[in-house]
Order: C-alpha cells, then sequence, then structure tokens
C-alpha cells in the first residue's frame, strides 16, 4: 500500500476500466430506445453497484487497520522504539538531534514546530517518499518508521510554510548496525 | 405555434423544464445567472494564466522569484476556487428559476459582495504580498515573515465577504425553495424517503430543485464556519488570544474544503438540468435521487478531515471516520448520479453538440478524479502520497475536468437556446482540446506525486521540471480549445441576453 | 496598527465664510422642497429628501470644521476620514435630495437639461472621478493642498463635484435620462467605482515609505508613526469604500418591475 509507483498503477488501471466504459456508453448513444427498457437493467446495475462498491470500500478500510502510520499502531506492527529523536521545524530549516540512524530498527520522531505548520517528510536516497507527519506548533508527533536499508536519505517540509519552504531539507544517514 | 414554443411544449410534456418560463417571469434571473457564469469563467481563464505561470516557472522554462511565485499561487488557488463556485452557483440559479421564484436583486447583491470579497483576495497578494496560501492555515498568514499583518488582514476580509455572498445566496435559494415547495420536509422529500417511496402525497421536487437546496444547506454551514473561524483569527491577529493549531487547521478545512468540494455538487445539479434537454429523457427523481442526494447533505460536511491524516495530533477516531465517510461519499455520486446520466444517454439518440459533450467530459474527469482521491483517503496510501503533486492532480481533475467543464457545458446550453444560434461545429473540435490537454495536464500532476514530487514547491529539482514541461504543451492545447469556446459564446453572448426577454419575434 | 505620536487635537474650526455657504444652501433648499421642486409647484417631495439633504450639509459641516478637519493637516488617517464622509457620504445625500427636484426638468433650457445627462453619462463620470481621486493622491498635488489652503479648498470642491458625478447615473437619474437601465449596468458600474478606490487605497497601505513627508514636520511625528497613519489612511478608504459599496448595492439595485417602469 505504500508504493506510490503501484498506487498510480491501480489507478491507471481502474481508470482504463472506467474509460473503456465511459466511451462505450458515449459511443453507444446512437440510435435511441425507449427509457422504460433502460430502466429495469438501470436498477439492477445500481444495486450491484451498491453491493460490490461496499463490499471493496468495507474490505478496504479493514486492510487500512492494521497499516495506520500513527505512533500507537506502528509501535504495535514494530515493536517499542529502540531510538527516539526530536525534530524541531522552524521558518526554515529542520533542528533534528541526531541524524546518524540504524538500518532495521524502529525509530520514533517526536516531530515538533516552533513557528507554523511544516510537514516531516522522509525521502529515500531514490527519492521516493516513505513516511511523513505535520510538525504542528503547540503539538508534538510522534512518527515511528523503520529503514530498510543504509543510505542518505532526504527529509523534506511539506506543508507550506512560506517562502523558504522548498529549501528546508536535511540529510539523515542510516547505517548497518554495527 | 411558433417553433420554440412547441419545442417548449413537447419539453414539458416530457417533464423537462425549458429555462425560460412560460410567463418569462425568470427573465431577469436568467441574467444574473448569465452573468455569474461569464464572471466566473472569466475569472477562471485569468487564473489559469497565472496557472500556467506556475507550471513554467516549476518547469524551469520561465522561473520567477519565490516571493512571487507563492503570491501567484495564493491568488491561484483562491481564485480558482471562488471563481469555479460563482459559476456553477449562477448556473444552477438560472437552472431552478423557471420554477422557483428568485429574486435577481438578491442575487445581484451577492454578486456584488462576492467581487468586493475577490478583491480583496487579489489586492492583498499582489499589491499587499500576501503568500500563504489559498487555504491562510493559520498561523503562516500572521507569521509569513515576507509580507504585513496588513496583507493577512486584507486577506481575511477578502474570505469574509466571499462568505458573506455566498451565505446570501446560499439562504436566499434555501428560502426560495422551501417556499415553492411548502418547506424544508416537502423540498427534502423526507416523507418519501423515510417510507422508501410509498408516500407519494407530497410532489416531488425535481432534482435540480432538490441539488439546489442540498448544496444550499451545505454552503450555509461552510459559509457559517469560515465566517466564525475567523473571529479567533482576527482576535489573534490582534494579539488578544491564541489559538490551538488543530482546532484551526479543522476549522479552515470544514470551511475551504466544503467550498471546494461544494462546486462539483453544483456542477452536477447542471448536469441534471441540462441533460434531459440534451437526451430528450426526462431524469426523475426517483427514491434513489432523494437518498442520494439528502445523504450528500451529510457527508459532504464529514470527509473534510482526511486532508488531516498526517496530523497524528488528530483523534484516531475522527481519522477513521473521516476514511469511512471520503469513501461513503464515493457511493452516492456515483451509483446514482453518474450512473443515471450514463443512463440517460446510453441509446437517446442524443445530438452531439459542443454542450453534452462538455457535460459528457465533466462526468468523466469526475470519475477519474474521484478515484484518484479515493486512494489518497486511505491512510496508509496518504503516507506517501499527502502534500505531493497527487492532490493537485485530484482536485485539478475534479475542477477542470468535472465542475469547470459542466460549468462551460451549462453556458453553452444557456446561450444556444436564448439566442436560439447553435454553437459552430468547430467548438466540437474545441472540446476534444480541452478534455486531450487537460487530460495531458492532470495525468502529468498523477505521474509527478506518483514520484514523490512535493507540491507548493516554487522551486522543482532539475529532474522533478520534466513533469511540469510535459505538461506545458497539454496546457497550451487546452488554451486553444478554451480561447475556441470563449470566442464562440461571445460571438452568440448578446443575442442571449437579448433572449432572456423571449423569443424574437419572426418579422 | 502602530503608534501614532501625534497628539490629537480636540476642537473645532470656526470658518464664516465656509458656514455662511452652507447655511444659505440649506435655505436655499428648504424653499424649494417646501415649494415642490424649482420649476413646478406641485411636486410633493417626501421629508426623507430633506433629511437627506441637511444630513449632507451637515456631514460636509462635520468632515470639514470638527477634529476631524482640523486634524486632517496633522494626521493622514483624519485626512483620509474627511474626503471619505465627502465622496460617499455627503455627495450621494445631496443628490438624493436634489435629484428629484429635477425631474420636471422639461422646463429648463436644453443646455441646462443636457449638461447632467451628458456629464453623467456612466463612463465620463467614471473617468472624471477616478482622475480626480488619483491625481489629488499624487504626492506632489496632495503636499500642494496641505501648503496652500485655497488649493485645499479647490481639492474639496473637485472631490465633491467628481463624485457628485460619480453616485448621478445611480441616484439622480431621472426618466428622461436613466443611463444606467439594468441591474447588471449598475453592478459593473458599481464594481468599476469600488475597484478603482479600493486600489488606491491598497497602494497607499502597502507603500513602504512615507508618500507626504509634509506630515513628517508634524510636532511629536517620527518616520515610524508617519508610516504606521498611513497604513491606517489606506484601509481608511479602502475597508470603509468596500461597505460603502455594499449599502450602494443594496440600495441601487433594483427589483427588475421597478427598472421597467422607470425606463419607460
Amino acid at each position: 500500500m505504500q508504493n506510490p509507483h503501484v498506487i498510480f498503477a491501480v489507478l491507471i488501471a481502474l481508470g482504463v476500466v472506467w474509460t473503456l466504459g465511459w466511451a462505450m456508453i458515449m459511443a453507444r448513444s446512437g440510435r435511441s430506445i425507449a427509457v422504460e427498457q433502460l430502466e429495469r437493467s438501470e436498477n439492477r446495475i445500481r444495486v450491484g453497484l451498491l453491493g460490490g462498491l461496499a463490499a471493496i470500500a468495507i474490505v478496504l478500510f479493514v486492510l487500512t487497520l492494521p497499516r495506520l502510520p500513527f505512533a500507537g499502531s506502528r509501535r504495535a506492527e514494530l515493536g517499542p522504539p529502540q531510538l527516539t529523536i526530536t525534530a524541531t521545524a522552524v521558518q526554515w530549516g529542520w533542528i533534528i538531534s541526531r541524524d546518524r540512524l540504524t538500518v532495521g530498527v524502529p525509530i520514533e520522531f517526536d516531530v515538533t514546530s516552533r513557528d507554523v505548520n511544516h510537514d516531516f517528510a522522509i525521502y529515500d536516497p531514490g527519492g521516493r517518499l516513505l513516511a511523513q507527519v505535520q510538525a504542528m506548533p503547540g503539538y508534538t508527533n510522534r512518527l515511528v518508521y523503520r529503514f530498510r536499508a543504509p543510505g542518505t536519505y532526504t527529509v523534506r517540509c511539506l506543508e507550506y510554510c512560506g517562502l523558504g519552504h522548498h529549501m528546508m531539507t536535511a540529510r539523515l544517514t542510516v547505517a548497518r548496525q554495527e | 405555434m411558433t417553433p420554440a414554443s412547441r419545442q417548449a411544449a413537447l419539453a414539458d410534456a416530457a417533464g423537462l423544464t425549458p429555462l425560460l418560463a412560460p410567463d418569462r417571469a425568470n427573465s431577469s434571473v436568467l441574467r444574473v445567472a448569465l452573468a455569474y457564469l461569464v464572471v466566473g469563467l472569466g475569472s477562471f481563464l485569468l487564473m489559469g494564466l497565472l496557472g500556467l505561470l506556475m507550471r513554467l516557472d516549476q518547469g524551469g522554462i520561465l522561473v520567477i522569484a519565490p516571493v512571487w511565485f507563492y503570491r501567484v499561487m495564493t491568488l491561484h488557488g483562491a481564485g480558482m476556487v471562488a471563481s469555479i463556485l460563482l459559476a456553477v452557483t449562477g448556473g444552477l440559479a438560472g437552472a431552478v428559476s423557471a420554477t422557483t421564484r428568485l429574486s435577481a436583486r438578491v442575487l445581484w447583491i451577492a454578486l456584488v459582495i462576492y467581487v468586493i470579497g475577490t478583491s480583496f483576495v487579489i489586492l492583498a497578494t499582489m499589491v499587499g504580498g500576501f503568500g500563504g496560501g489559498w487555504t491562510v492555515l493559520y498561523p503562516l498568514p500572521t507569521h509569513g515573515l515576507v509580507w504585513t499583518l496588513d496583507a493577512a488582514l486584507a486577506m481575511y476580509a477578502g474570505y469574509l465577504f466571499v462568505a458573506l455572498g455566498l451565505l446570501l445566496y446560499s439562504v436566499h435559494m434555501l428560502h426560495a425553495l422551501a417556499s415553492a415547495h411548502g418547506g424544508l420536509v416537502r423540498l427534502f422529500a423526507l416523507r418519501f424517503l423515510f417510507s422508501f417511496g410509498r408516500d407519494t402525497r407530497d410532489p416531488l421536487p425535481r432534482p435540480p430543485e432538490l441539488i439546489a437546496g442540498v448544496i444550499s444547506i451545505d454552503s450555509i454551514a461552510a459559509a457559517t464556519v469560515g465566517a466564525l473561524y475567523l473571529v479567533p483569527i482576527f482576535l489573534h491577529a490582534a494579539g488578544v488570544i491564541s489559538v490551538d493549531a488543530l482546532y484551526a487547521k479543522n476549522a479552515v478545512l470544514l470551511f475551504g474544503h466544503t467550498m471546494a468540494n461544494l462546486s462539483i455538487y453544483v456542477g452536477a445539479g447542471l448536469v441534471y438540468a441540462a441533460l434531459p434537454a440534451f437526451t430528450g429523457r426526462p431524469w426523475r427523481t426517483t427514491w434513489a435521487v432523494v437518498c442520494a442526494w439528502d445523504l450528500i447533505i451529510i457527508l459532504m460536511l464529514t470527509n473534510y478531515s482526511h486532508h488531516l491524516y498526517a496530523d497524528f495530533a488528530q483523534p484516531v477516531g475522527l481519522q477513521l471516520l473521516a476514511e469511512i465517510a471520503s469513501y461513503a461519499v464515493a457511493l452516492p455520486s456515483f451509483i446514482v448520479t453518474i450512473i443515471g446520466a450514463l443512463a440517460l444517454i446510453y441509446r437517446s439518440g442524443i445530438r452531439w453538440t459542443a454542450a453534452p459533450m462538455l457535460m459528457a467530459l465533466g462526468i468523466w474527469g469526475w470519475v477519474f478524479g474521484g478515484l484518484g482521491a479515493v486512494l489518497d483517503a486511505t491512510i496508509p496510501v496518504n503516507q506517501v502520497l499527502h502534500n505531493t503533486m497527487w492532490v493537485p492532480a485530484h482536485f485539478h481533475t475534479y475542477y477542470l475536468l468535472g465542475a469547470v467543464a459542466f460549468a462551460w457545458g451549462y453556458l453553452f446550453h444557456m446561450v444556444r437556446e436564448l439566442s436560439n444560434q447553435r454553437a459552430s461545429r468547430a467548438s466540437s473540435i474545441a472540446v476534444w482540446l480541452y478534455g486531450i490537454g487537460g487530460a495531458g495536464f492532470i495525468l502529468m500532476f498523477f505521474v509527478a506525486g506518483a514520484n514523490s514530487v512535493p507540491r507548493r514547491y516554487a522551486v522543482h529539482l532539475a529532474q522533478w521540471q520534466t513533469y511540469a514541461r510535459v505538461a506545458i504543451p497539454f496546457v497550451i492545447v487546452l488554451a486553444l480549445g478554451l480561447a475556441w469556446l470563449s470566442w464562440d459564446l461571445a460571438r452568440r453572448f448578446m443575442a442571449a441576453w437579448r433572449g432572456t426577454e423571449g423569443p424574437a419575434l419572426q418579422s | 496598527m502602530g503608534t501614532v505620536s501625534v497628539s490629537f487635537v480636540w476642537g473645532w474650526e470656526w470658518d464664516p465664510p465656509f458656514v455662511a455657504a452652507l447655511v444659505v444652501a440649506e435655505l436655499v433648499y428648504v424653499v424649494l422642497w417646501a415649494r415642490g421642486g424649482i420649476v413646478s409647484r406641485s411636486l410633493r417631495l417626501p421629508p426623507s429628501r430633506l433629511t437627506a439633504f441637511t444630513a449632507a450639509m451637515a456631514i460636509i459641516a462635520i468632515a470639514l470644521l470638527s477634529p476631524i478637519g482640523v486634524n486632517g493637516e496633522r494626521l493622514l488617517s483624519m485626512h483620509m476620514v474627511e474626503h471619505d464622509l465627502l465622496i460617499w457620504v455627503a455627495a450621494p445625500l445631496v443628490l438624493v435630495g436634489v435629484a428629484p427636484m429635477l425631474d420636471r426638468a422639461e422646463r429648463f433650457p436644453a443646455v441646462v437639461r443636457k449638461a447632467p445627462g451628458y456629464l453623467g453619462r456612466p463612463l465620463v463620470a467614471w473617468v472624471t472621478s477616478t482622475i480626480l481621486l488619483w491625481v489629488w493622491h499624487a504626492p506632489l498635488a496632495y503636499e500642494w493642498t496641505l501648503a496652500d489652503e485655497t488649493v485645499h479648498h479647490i481639492e474639496h470642491l473637485s472631490f465633491l463635484g467628481a463624485y457628485l458625478l460619480y453616485w448621478w447615473p445611480l441616484i439622480g437619474s431621472s426618466r428622461e435620462i436613466d443611463s444606467l437601465p439594468t441591474n447588471g449596468a449598475r453592478v459593473a458600474y458599481l464594481v468599476a467605482g469600488m475597484m478603482q478606490s479600493a486600489l488606491l487605497g491598497a497602494l497607499i497601505t502597502f507603500h513602504q515609505s512615507v508618500l507626504y513627508t509634509a506630515y513628517l514636520h508634524v510636532p511629536g511625528a517620527t518616520p515610524v508613526s508617519a508610516l504606521a497613519n498611513q497604513r491606517l489612511a489606506g484601509a481608511l478608504m479602502w475597508y470603509p469604500g468596500a461597505i460603502i459599496f455594499t449599502v450602494a448595492a443594496v440600495l441601487v439595485i433594483r427589483p427588475p418591475a421597478r427598472l421597467a417602469t422607470r425606463a419607460a
């Protein structure tokens, strides 16, 4: 669920199905038939769709429950964090208590802001977004994450915070456990 | 019988409502409706130029200073939301005016107030330097560091006027509809709803009337929240109190998200109003229609907090509620409105001119944008898509290839009916340009989002610039299509305006 | 909104010729009102018209003679209030009082009859009021009014005149010369009037240096206080303007039925 390329592929797949269905209807808009003939099949389609889509929605919802990114859920999933790091966002930079991290262990980021809303977003060395949490003034939000591979990761700000928003980056070096 | 009145009589017999009432009582309201559509869509075009500028900057082709980028971005966002809502609400007023007594005077006054609000926003950003984003997320507006408190206050003042204009429109609309139907219970067909369609004593509202009632209630709620939200914000700006960041985010999103979301539903009302005219089939108020739209009253207000998934301070219960509500709201829209529209079109013998083509485009875009939205509304997925380009991708699809397409389509319909002059054949090609250009443009946003490109960055890394660059030719194609459609409307507009007084007398 | 260290002077100005002029204008009006118009003797003018004109005279007096006017020399914000009262309150009220008297204008010589119509053409009226408003706010012109009392009087007269012109198509036009016959036209005209003064107000609000350096030489003034007061002044042109135009919209946008009879 957390691979954006896969999500995109799902979107395109569903989008193609929809487009084909839509195009078929538009193409068959010609020679007309009376609307009464349609109504019964229309209602059957409706009921079918309601059942089908509702079932998909429920399944999807249930699938999301063990995968929530909130601290409680992640702790349950990954175990107690072995490292706690504070990350404070300011306009326009990051104050991170420690930027050398270890692969494979759950790490807790305690994220807050000194001024406006920011967003602590972790990008992998290839430029892919892995996890994020908003940095809010007056609150400490806890993001629990486990790095899978060593490398240099980038922290970007993902909540618009003013003139320097696009310049707020930091580096995290993730190394193997000694 | 003149051809026009014969057409009107046929339409009436088929359960279709003509634009101009037989006694011409709504001719002044039709003029206001045209004014709303023209001002709204004209402003949309101007805001679109700002959007093109943003894409050119992000593509590294026409780089502007970040301080200017963020001002342009702020105006583009606020301007688009306001313009598109103006256009579609105008169209809906026109659509219901033949059977609901609306006051052109009130609608004109609402327009003035609305325009005053937008002028504040334009001046705050372009003269005052405000660049806090259209979401004006506390505490950024008063903490921008490069713009003054006066600029933020002007922005808020603009929002206040816009909220008041919207409030005036919606209260009037709801009151007029309730009067026409004998109360809100009848307007929303509640007896019919709760008896599963068995209690048919009350005459049912026509779908555009029901929809106008639904969006009026939600507009009133959104505008009221917006106005109320501004009170503590102004107090904070005066240094009197401090505001809780989580409360502020909930409040501003309930206002802003609902305002943005409204447009697609108002646009849907335009589809219900116009599609029967194109297909010759009535869109009847079935139990499904009543159920879906009555549900939307609540569902439209509950899913805003899918924007707060990354604000872990939000109670988890509310997060899950937002996820459920976001899934749930897709169901009535798709199952009733989309399927209903497709059913109306299927084997209807419809003549594909510009107006129905635009409606069909909007139907396509609404679902495609909805797919993107539902995916992003899934909490674990949101972790890797939140505030990437995926977010602009989905709302640009909902707007450009949804509500905006519906607005252009309805304006084409109104101008065609009132001027009695057909759209030019080239306009059909222009709609294809609109569709292809628009689709390419929004697809590039989705591709960028899938590649984790952040949103709202004035400067893009070299590897990100490609996405914007690919989008630009599509924007040019889109612009060409829109330019032609504008011309085709402009050449017939005065005839349409005069036509609000009734069909031209044959000499 | 910033500190103002210039002290506010509480006290009215007494300007006999000016007061005399206002009194005379009021008396002339009362006579004409009682008589029922300029030409005819049979028009019955409601008391609300008299109230409007009298209020206009009172507001002009307040604007120029009260502490508002007195402090206009010392504080840009007060000067702005003074002008606001003239153009947005007094001018329309004068028209409300006077306009129905011109209704039976067919007895006037053609020139007199046609002049308001031509001058009152919406485009002419809007251009004139815009140009005058902007020209008088150019630093050179504005400081000239502060330096020379006669020029200041000319400025006020021209503001009043320009805005009598601006409001005329909305308030003053009679049956024969209804230059904004449709609500759409009235809205467009209102919005145009609002936008130009809002733009000027915004430019003044956000200007980053003191525009009218004369205000720096007022006892107690500092560059900081003068700039803060300038921001306030800009806001006083901008925000009250928005409210005035909203009120105007409510008052001048008509239900269509009434428009039809007026145009007939």
